[in-house]
């Protein structure tokens, strides 16, 4: 079997799988791929062919079986997103990113509260796509490193997003950015705004917040600020000033991802002063 | 029998290990308030103080009021110098925000963030 290898934030990694597996991971994990075989990389995964599936390995150790590729995948990339999340050394923050006119855009939140899919309807809205998982920050430069690993959608996310094929059920996928017309982050960039989403059947609204708002919730929902806290808790807080903090209240992601488009316009609302918008702007949810 | 027994200790003991009144600050209205213990990290953010305490690994976020009384704890003012200086700052009196000031200091102090200041007195 052939190797493919990949960096994903700092940590890499090859993996041996038919070729079939490869081709589709390829296409998944394109903006990882290392353009040369690295000799020694962090850890090989190892995909082999069963009768009845496929069985993924590390080191002769069996992680998990599948019975097809579409059941392997997102476990495979799964177990890649953990460790490498594992293995950064910045500051990382469970959240969806995506990124306009050179500065990102970070929505926290913990596990199932939608951080992938409001990712994928920001980026079928035309955001540049940064990562629906984490917010990877330097703490030397401050600046975010892209993570465009593929979304992982759900039946239900794919229903609201439209993508849906209409068939009842169903697994987790994953979409690789470039399915949904996306552009992907490639340079470490700025945090221009910290969004706190929340979903509310109220309405779709954007809110100010103070700026404090938004430093508590990249600490509560970092995923690694015990190893570092005092420049954890230093860092938060220089995002926090040099961002802008809004709370969004949704119930439909795509018009959540419609209404943070006109605020981050150029000429938007939240863009024409120095501060937030006094008063929140939205639309009713039809 | 219960009068030869022991008595329960007190969960909320007025001195400390070594006999300091580590309360006493926040009881007496003539005692300085602070200085911020020296081992805790500070940062603003739009006016807003926050602490990281190291020791206990704990993040503490104050409000805008809080982050003034953290302000003036600097262990210059007694309690009752620092109600009236913020008692000024918001125009109305003492009374009106002497209980919330003193329970702000009495958590921060609990907390460890405030050090118990000594009385005010001659230098």
């Amino acid at each position: 079997m052939k190797e493919v290898a990949y960096r994903v934030l700092g940590t890499w990694f090859a993996v041996r799988a038919p070729r079939p597996i490869r081709a589709e991971l390829d296409r998944l994990l394109a903006p990882f791929r290392l353009p040369l075989h690295r000799p020694a990389p962090g850890f090989i995964l190892v995909v082999r062919s069963l009768s009845d599936g496929y069985a993924l390995e590390d080191e002769a150790v069996t992680l998990l079986r599948a019975a097809g590729p579409d059941r392997l995948l997102p476990r495979l990339v799964a177990e890649v997103n953990r460790r490498a999340v594992e293995g950064f050394r910045g500051f990382a923050v469970h959240a969806a990113v995506v990124a306009r006119d050179g500065a990102a855009i970070a929505l926290p939140g913990g596990s199932g509260s939608g951080k992938s899919t409001l990712a994928a309807a920001c980026a079928l809205e035309g955001f540049t796509y940064v990562s629906d998982e984490a917010l990877c920050l330097d703490f030397e430069t401050g600046l975010v490193i892209p993570y465009p690993k593929p979304i992982a959608l759900g039946p239900h996310s794919l229903r609201l997003l439209g993508l849906s094929d209409g068939k009842p059920g169903g697994e987790e996928v994953l979409v690789a950015p470039a399915d949904l017309g996306a552009e992907m982050a490639g340079e470490p960039l700025p945090l221009g705004w910290v969004i706190l989403p929340r979903r509310d059947p109220g309405g779709t609204r954007l809110e100010p917040l103070p700026g404090q708002r938004a430093m508590a919730d990249l600490l509560r929902y970092s995923f690694n600020h015990y190893r570092r806290p005092e420049a954890s808790f230093r860092l938060a807080a220089q995002q926090a000033r040099a961002s802008r903090t809004l709370s969004l209240t949704y119930q439909d992601p795509r018009r959540a991802a419609r209404l943070l488009w006109e605020a981050t316009a150029p000429e938007g609302p939240a863009h024409s002063s120095s501060k937030p918008p006094s008063s929140g702007s939205g639309t009713p949810e039809g | 029998m219960a009068a030869d027994q022991d008595p329960a200790p007190d969960p909320f003991p007025s001195e400390g290990p070594e006999g300091r009144h580590i309360l006493e600050p926040v009881r007496a209205e003539d005692q300085r308030v602070g200085p911020p213990a020296p081992h805790v990290v500070e940062t603003e953010v739009e006016g807003e103080v926050s602490l990281y305490d190291p020791r206990r690994e704990e993040v503490a976020f104050l409000n805008e009021t809080a982050s003034r009384i953290w302000r003036l704890a600097d262990g210059t003012r007694t309690l009752k110098e620092l109600i009236e200086e913020l008692a000024g700052t918001y125009g109305i009196s003492p009374d009106e925000i002497r209980p919330q000031v003193t329970e702000t200091v009495r958590g921060l102090v609990d907390q460890g963030l405030l050090s118990p200041g000594p009385p005010k007195g001659p230098p």
